[in-house]
This record gives C-alpha cells, structure tokens and sequence, in this order.
C-alpha cells in the first residue's frame, strides 16, 4: 500500500523492528531512520511507538468502544485491512 | 540531560525525560489498591513475562521479590503484557468471579501499560531497561470515584462533564468530552492520570489533537506519527 507519506519505509520497518525481538534488526533500523531523519526524529518515532504500545495494551484489556463518530469514518477501510476481525472489534461491532 | 536518560546518546526531550522519571517512581509508590511492594512486584512481573515470552528487554534483570500476588492478578499481568489482543470480556468477568476487584484490574492494567511504554522506548533507542527504585512505605487510598458508571468499556469509568462530577474535573478539567481511551482507567485516577500524562508527552496533547500540521521535531511530521502508531497498533491488533 502505497501511504504517500516522506521516509514511509523505513519509519515501517523501525515499527516492526520495535516490536519484534531482533536486535540487530532493530539496531539497523533505528540507524536508518537516524541517518535519513535525524536524532530528533528517532526520538520521535520511538515515543511514539511506546505510547500506542501502552494505549493499545489499555484498549484491549479493557474493552473500550470507538468514539461513535469514528465508526462511520473507518468503515470503509476497517474490512478491507481486516480491522474488523480482530477480537477488540467485537467491543465495538457488538453493541451497534 | 535528565538523570532518566543520563546514559543516552540521543538528546532525549526534558518533558520527556520527566515523565517517564516519575513513571518509574510511581511504580514505587503507594498506589490505589496495592501497596508499593505490590506495585513494585506487579512492573517486575510483567518484565519477566515478557522476558520469558521472547519481548526483548534490554539489560533485562529480574527484579521480581515473589511476596506472592493472587492468581487473578497474575493472569491479567501475563495477558496484558504479553497477549492483550486476547483478552476479551469473558477474561474480564471470570477474573472479577474469582475474587479480583474491578478496581485492582484497572490499577494492574495502568502499571503494566506504562511499564510497557518505557521499556519499549528504552529498547528502541538501544538503552538497557530502567531499574525499579526500592519500595516506599505507605498504604493504598481505596478511594472510589462515587460517579464511575459501567459506560463505554467493561470497566466502571468516570463520565467526562456533569455526569462525572468532582472527580470528572479533577481528572479531565472543565470538559465535557474525553476520548475513551483517556477515560479507560479513570476507575483509578491514579492510572489514568498517568497514562494520559504519557499520552500527552509521548503522542500529541489534548489541545493539539485535531491539529494536523503538529509536530515536536521538524523531521517528523503528524503524517509520519501517524504512520508510526497505526502500525504499532496494528500489530498489537488494537480495533481501537
């Protein structure tokens, strides 16, 4: 999928690499993201992903519903990505 | 440079570096319904299952004191650390059966999920876990919020605006909308607080939310944060 967005690829594989187990991949990565972006940015990237590491954790754990005006918003993408078959859907989808 | 990160290479931001110090040190502390040790044991055993489960912690050490927890609560440290996209409400509801207070599931909920964020950033900046401070004394509060209502989640929760009263502004200030997820752990202010501290620091603040030209670094731009947390959160398979 193409995300039209600057450095996308690498910002992708520094993602995956955070939440992986390999630390030489994470390590190359992170250089990557470090030499195309600079310093701040890798900071950046990595809070980032530490807060939805933490957000999404609290979501699943305690079943909180979408906000209503988002269900209509995502709807058209949630099937196509496979959004809608993940076991956190049913807290939402459910009480529609 | 903050203490936090004294052993940084990257010029880590001081806010930043604020935040995840008094983290750290509420993990140590007092808190709702558990005491400092339990709260102390509760961040050290959600570390190691994720050790053992194969999430990389770098410079990991067990810090674990076995004062031994109920088993409700060891499960839900388990599956939040490592299997949270699992977790559906029939868990909920056979660990609240069992014993397990709906209160002491959202406190374990806050302190696994901030002790997740900063492991995550350490690891991805290559910097080796933070250690766990000694516990100090004290006893937990078991102050209920009078106003928590069973609304948007499986949990109690404090409605934002009027329905939620003094503890609805004592938490989220004169509003009358909180996104969920801000509101999630209110059950415990406490944890929510923390976690919304975080949020603010680590992702956008409330009053940036909507603002799509915001940025904390000019090479990094609301589009690429986006990007960045929509793939974290797809792998976590987070509908959310």
């Amino acid at each position: 999928m193409d995300t039209e967005v600057e450095h996308a690829d690498i910002l992708l594989a520094y993602a995956d690499a955070i939440y992986a187990s390999d630390s030489d991949e994470l390590e190359r990565t992170r250089e990557q993201v470090h030499s195309r972006m600079g310093s701040g940015a890798t900071i950046e990237a990595a809070a980032t992903a530490a807060n939805f590491s933490m957000l999404d954790r609290v979501a699943n754990a305690v079943g909180i519903q979408i906000e209503s005006m988002a269900i209509e918003q995502t709807e058209d993408f949630r099937g196509e990505l496979g959004i809608n078959q993940y076991v956190s859907a049913a807290n939402t989808l459910g009480n529609l | 440079m903050s203490q936090t990160y004294s052993d940084s290479a990257f010029a880590i931001r001081t806010d930043l570096a604020a935040v995840h110090g008094a983290t750290m040190e509420s993990f140590c502390a007092p808190g709702t319904w558990f005491d400092a040790k339990e709260r102390r044991e509760i961040v050290a055993l959600s570390r190691r299952a994720r050790a053992e489960r194969g999430f990389e912690i770098l410079g990991y050490i067990d810090e674990v004191l076995d004062i031994g927890l109920p088993s409700g609560a060891l499960k839900l440290i388990d599956m939040v650390s490592c299997e949270s996209e699992k977790i559906d409400k029939n868990f909920y509801l056979d660990l609240i059966s069992n014993g397990l207070l709906a209160e002491q599931y959202v406190e374990i909920v806050g302190l696994v999920t901030r002790a997740v964020s900063v492991d995550t950033f350490c690891r991805s900046l290559g910097l080796s876990m933070r250690l766990l401070a000694d516990a100090r004394d004290g006893v937990p509060s078991r102050a209920i919020p009078d106003t928590a209502v069973i609304d948007h989640a499986w949990v109690p929760i404090i409605p934002a605006g009027s329905k939620g009263g003094a503890p609805a502004t004592a938490l989220y200030g004169e509003t009358d909308f909180v996104a969920n997820i801000f509101s999630a752990l209110s059950l415990v202010p406490g944890e929510a607080s923390g976690v919304m501290q975080l949020g603010q620091t680590q992702y956008v603040g409330m009053n940036d939310f909507q603002n799509f030209k915001f940025f904390r670094d000019e090479n990094f731009s609301r589009a690429q944060l986006e990007l960045v947390a929509a793939r974290i959160s797809a792998l976590n398979n987070c509908f959310y």
